[in-house]
């Protein structure tokens, strides 16, 4: 867990929405075609015509681009949010293709006909032939815990009760409510598509595209390549006008060292 | 150049020259030629048409749509590439913000990876308008930060800051801007008209957030790498010589969709919506969780927010 930073600041939230809304109002009132500077009070008082005559873009007449575009109706019929549903959650993926190019995936039951449940709790396969390269390191869960020993194409809630491997969702959800309430609330877990439903249809990630039930700790990334960016040097050499940051290595195209960009 | 009629020059070319002069004391040398290169000669960099057009918020519709497909030639003559450049307005009760989880982020840069694609950057810079910091715990310290790291993330006692414009409704580089080639938009998004930016670059420096890039030179794409989806305030390709920033990718969000740098982002740590809309999972991070403000004491007001979870 992260300690808070010094200087960043905490905000209040109301604080944040008292400044944002009356602004809103403010340009939902605006006639349409004003000139923007007169929205932002302080720019305006900035930039007097006074201060810089002729200098000053729309200060010699109206604007003629649209403050605002098209409205979207208040009460259009929300789009969907669906749920991604990963493969692993239908069966076992084998490593052999099928016909279509796709993994073999085959239901747990080809193998598990409901005979080797007895002993679910105690046994571990790390190790073993078939489920290969599964560790188990999800606090002190046991197999158990979340597979049903009677039939493993079921899960189960600690009360007892039948989870389908589909709802996986609902197995997670129980013993993490601070996460699923965020998940819920669309601050944990990210999504595609749509901020605005009214517009599109969303999905969101399953919680074991991120997580491995197994092994839920989220893994670690190897990252992207920076951006060649003049920033990198700064307070080794950015004093003024003609700053020489050092050429990387991939620009070897002849520019100039001012090639980067800031 | 043909196509050009009196009324898109006008006030505005003269305006813009005006400035031009004006500004030739303030302005560093590299700027100044850059500025002066279309009164001496007219390359294909920089066309008549170009030159004279109006400031975007003086084009009605005939004007702006010459424009468009003015630039569309121009991207495919240069580029290769066919692409489509619209112009998309706010929407009316938009009001855009974006948050970003610390507890969550990784450090992984697949957000500035999407945002170097969706807008089209310069692929030999592989610049981006996003810039991860890799801090120590419990420290803001910019200086002692990393943005180039490359090993694998996150690392033991660093956490990750990505740094990207903040939208500021009290925008320092909006009142720097000695011609107006900058301003806030209704919904809350600060844009550049990069046909009438003059390169001075003081937005630049006066944006505590380093959030803005300068063209140093014309950006390089191979064409089949060029997103066609383009919008004139947004992803088209910007001019050399000029600057350009972060727009929460106006040109998919006016839409109703999802700044790329959100979709990308393999952690789920980033939230965008409506500041409007009570139900939004944007409002809902701001009343529900510890939100900060980068750099509150400066008082611009940002649109950006970092949280933690408790
Ligand atoms: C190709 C056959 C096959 C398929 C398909 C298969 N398993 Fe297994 N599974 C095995 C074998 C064989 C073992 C015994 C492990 C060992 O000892 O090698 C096993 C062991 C297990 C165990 C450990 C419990 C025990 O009794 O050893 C669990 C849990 C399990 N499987 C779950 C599943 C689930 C869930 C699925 C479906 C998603 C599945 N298996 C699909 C063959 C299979
Ligand atoms: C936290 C709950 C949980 C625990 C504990 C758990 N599993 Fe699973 N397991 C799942 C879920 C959910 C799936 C289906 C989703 C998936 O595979 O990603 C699954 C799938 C499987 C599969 C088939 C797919 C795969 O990933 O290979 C096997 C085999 C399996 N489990 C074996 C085991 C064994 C053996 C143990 C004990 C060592 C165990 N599981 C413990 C939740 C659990
Ligand atoms: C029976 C209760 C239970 C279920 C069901 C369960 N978990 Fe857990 N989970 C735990 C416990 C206990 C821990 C360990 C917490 C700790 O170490 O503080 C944990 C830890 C985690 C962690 C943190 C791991 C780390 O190393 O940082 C993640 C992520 C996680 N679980 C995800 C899941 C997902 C996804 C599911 C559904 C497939 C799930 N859990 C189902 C009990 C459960
Ligand atoms: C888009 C990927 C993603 C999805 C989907 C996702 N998580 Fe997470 N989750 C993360 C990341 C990233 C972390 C933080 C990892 C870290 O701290 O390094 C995390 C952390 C956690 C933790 C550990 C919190 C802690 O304090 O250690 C739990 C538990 C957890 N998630 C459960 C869930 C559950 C339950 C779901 C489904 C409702 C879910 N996650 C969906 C990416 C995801």
């Amino acid at each position: 867990m992260i300690s808070v930073p010094g200087s960043l600041a905490c905000t209040d939230f109301a604080c944040t929405l008292n400044r944002i809304l009356p602004v809103a109002c403010r340009h939902r009132d605006a006639n349409i075609g004003r000139a923007p500077c007169s929205g932002i009070p302080l720019l305006s008082a900035l930039l007097t015509c006074a201060l810089l005559p002729g200098l000053v873009h729309g200060c010699n007449g109206p604007d003629v681009r649209t403050e605002w575009g098209e409205s979207v109706d208040e009460d259009a019929p929300l789009h969907e949010v669906t749920i991604h549903q990963p493969d692993s959650l239908t069966g076992l993926r084998a490593s052999t293709t099928g016909p279509d190019g796709n993994p073999v995936s085959l239901r747990c039951a080809t193998c598990h006909d409901g005979s080797p449940g007895a002993d679910l709790a105690r046994r571990r396969v790390e190790g073993d032939r078939m489920h290969a390269g599964l560790t188990m390191e999800h606090g002190e869960l046991q197999c158990a815990s979340c597979h049903s020993g009677d039939s493993l194409d079921q899960l189960h809630l600690a009360s007892g009760e039948p989870v389908e491997l589909v709802d996986a969702f609902t197995l997670c959800a129980q013993c993490h409510g601070p996460q699923t309430r965020d998940y819920n609330a669309g601050s944990h877990g990210g999504m595609n598509g749509y901020w605005d439903l009214r517009r599109g249809p969303r999905v969101r990630n399953h919680c074991i595209d991120c997580h491995d039930p197994h092994q839920p700790r989220y893994p670690d990334l190897v990252p992207m390549p920076a951006p060649r960016d003049r920033f990198l040097h700064r307070g080794r050499s950015d004093s003024a006008h003609g700053t020489h940051s050092e050429p990387t290595p991939s620009s070897n195209d002849g520019h100039s060292t001012d090639g980067g960009n800031r | 150049m043909s196509d050009t009629t009196p009324e898109e020059h006008g006030r505005g070319a003269v305006t813009r020259r005006t400035a031009v002069k004006a500004g030739t004391a303030l302005l560093g040398a590299g700027a100044f030629a850059r500025a002066m290169a279309p009164l001496t000669s007219f390359t294909k960099d920089i066309t008549i048409d170009e030159f004279l057009q109006k400031h975007y918020l003086e084009l009605d519709d005939a004007h702006l749509q010459k424009v468009l497909r003015r630039l569309e030639k121009e991207t495919k003559d240069e580029y290769g590439a066919d692409v489509q450049i619209s112009d998309v307005r706010p929407t009316p009760g938009v009001q855009f913000g974006y948050a970003l989880n610390l507890s969550v982020c990784t450090g992984c840069r697949r957000c500035a990876d999407a945002c170097h694609h969706e807008n089209n950057h310069d692929r030999r810079t592989n610049n981006s308008y996003i810039r991860v910091f890799e801090l120590s715990n419990g420290s803001l310290d910019f200086s002692e930060g990393s943005v180039d790291y490359d090993h694998t993330v996150p690392q033991p006692g660093k956490f990750y800051m990505p740094v990207q414009c903040h939208q500021c409704d009290e925008p320092p580089c909006v009142d720097v801007c000695p011609v107006q080639a900058t301003w806030k938009e209704a919904d809350g998004i600060v844009v550049v008209d990069y046909n009438w930016c003059i390169g001075c670059r003081y937005c630049e420096a006066a944006c505590p957030y380093h959030a803005r890039r300068f063209n140093w030179t014309k950006p390089e794409i191979p064409a089949e790498e060029i997103n066609t989806e383009q919008s004139y305030l947004s992803n088209r390709i910007r001019p050399q010589g000029v600057v350009e920033k972060c727009t929460f990718c106006l040109h998919r969000t006016r839409k109703g969709r999802l700044p790329a740098c959100l979709e990308a982002c393999p952690t789920g740590a980033r939230v965008f919506g409506n500041l409007l809309d009570p139900n939004s999972e944007i409002r809902r991070v701001l009343e529900t969780k510890r939100v900060y403000v980068l750099k509150e004491e400066l008082g611009l007001k940002p649109r950006f927010f970092y949280f933690f979870d408790e």
